[in-house]
């Protein structure tokens, strides 16, 4: 490892050792976050594929029944059904904070009167029992949303924190040891140059003297 | 932005979403789904888009994984089965734990 371009003064040891000690604390609080977000995906991981599997078959059931469904009336008549929907949808969006990661937080909130968007006039009573299907199936939507898009943010937060874990722990501790032990060896030099150059000055007016 | 669902996909295929109140973008081809996905991101919070149009707007998809809200969801279409939307749960525990531990569950 390359170690760091600086004069080998004490001051310089005295900023590296600081520098050194906070990478090593750093390290340690990025690591346990990093294992931690492990911990949370795996668990989270596991019930989203588990939950779109199951939704999955749902929704494609869905719209496969809708289209054998709309295949009595004509597109336009179709169109025209749901031109004007009487139900809305309503939920709140907002935000959790996993190891300080925000990842959102959907609640849907239950529709008072779930009634169908067009008269029972002209079509089809597949078409009801879809609409009522549909009505059910969002909240999971919703559920599996959330999921994911936690899954998702943490999986990229977990890549980053990894990242700086490896360059912490293989780049900027070794780094930074290699550096502060060149600075002590470098001033331990130093002194004994010093100390060797007085004994010697010593030795010689001794010698001029006697 | 508005508290509705945008749902993108084929056709009349998703109208039965309309139903229930969310707001459906009917596409056709690539620029259809890009236009109508980077309009879908800037309005609503949760948008849906169907299997079969998700791999055109890819890198657009991507660009959102970061950050909570908008939260694009990949639904199947009726059409015809495909597991994109699981490989891409595969990809992304093999990415980030090194390991795929779905795998197990899938055999």
């Amino acid at each position: 490892m390359a170690r760091m371009n600086v004069n080998p003064t004490r001051m310089q040891l005295k900023t590296l050792k600081g520098r050194l000690s906070i990478a090593v604390r750093g390290h340690k609080l990025l690591k346990d976050k990093s294992d931690e977000m492990i911990r949370r995906f795996s668990t989270l991981v596991k019930q989203n594929y588990a939950l779109r599997q199951q939704v999955e078959g749902e929704v494609r059931e869905l719209l496969k029944q809708f289209c054998l469904a709309k295949s009595f009336s004509s597109s336009k008549q179709i169109s025209s059904l749901f031109a004007f929907p009487n139900s809305s949808f309503t939920a709140l969006y907002n935000q959790n904070s996993i190891m300080n990661v925000n990842v959102p937080n959907i609640t849907v909130l239950p529709q008072e009167v779930k009634t169908l968007p067009y008269s029972y006039v002209d079509t089809n009573p597949e078409l009801d029992i879809l609409v009522q299907k549909t009505q059910n199936i969002v909240p999971k939507l919703m559920e599996l949303a959330t999921l994911e898009k936690t899954c998702q943010i943490l999986a990229s937060e977990i890549d980053r924190t990894k990242r700086r874990v490896n360059a912490l722990e293989f780049v900027m501790i070794p780094q930074l040891q290699e550096t502060i032990k060149y600075i002590a060896m470098k001033i331990e030099e130093n002194d004994r140059a010093s100390r060797i150059r007085l004994i010697k000055v010593k030795s010689i007016i001794k010698n001029r003297n006697s | 932005m508005t508290d509705k669902i945008a749902v993108i996909g084929s056709g009349d295929s998703i109208l039965i979403f309309k139903a229930v109140g969310c707001d459906v973008y009917a596409v056709s081809n690539e620029h259809n789904t890009r236009t109508a996905l980077n309009k879908a991101i800037a309005e609503y919070k949760v948008i849906m888009i169907t299997d079969d149009f998700a791999p055109f707007v890819e890198d657009i998809i991507n660009d959102t994984k970061l950050n909570a809200y908008p939260a694009v969801l990949v639904i199947p279409s009726g059409t015809k089965p495909s597991n994109y939307a699981l490989n891409k749960i595969n990809e992304d525990v093999e990415k980030s734990l090194g390991v795929n531990i779905l795998r197990n569950k899938e055999n």
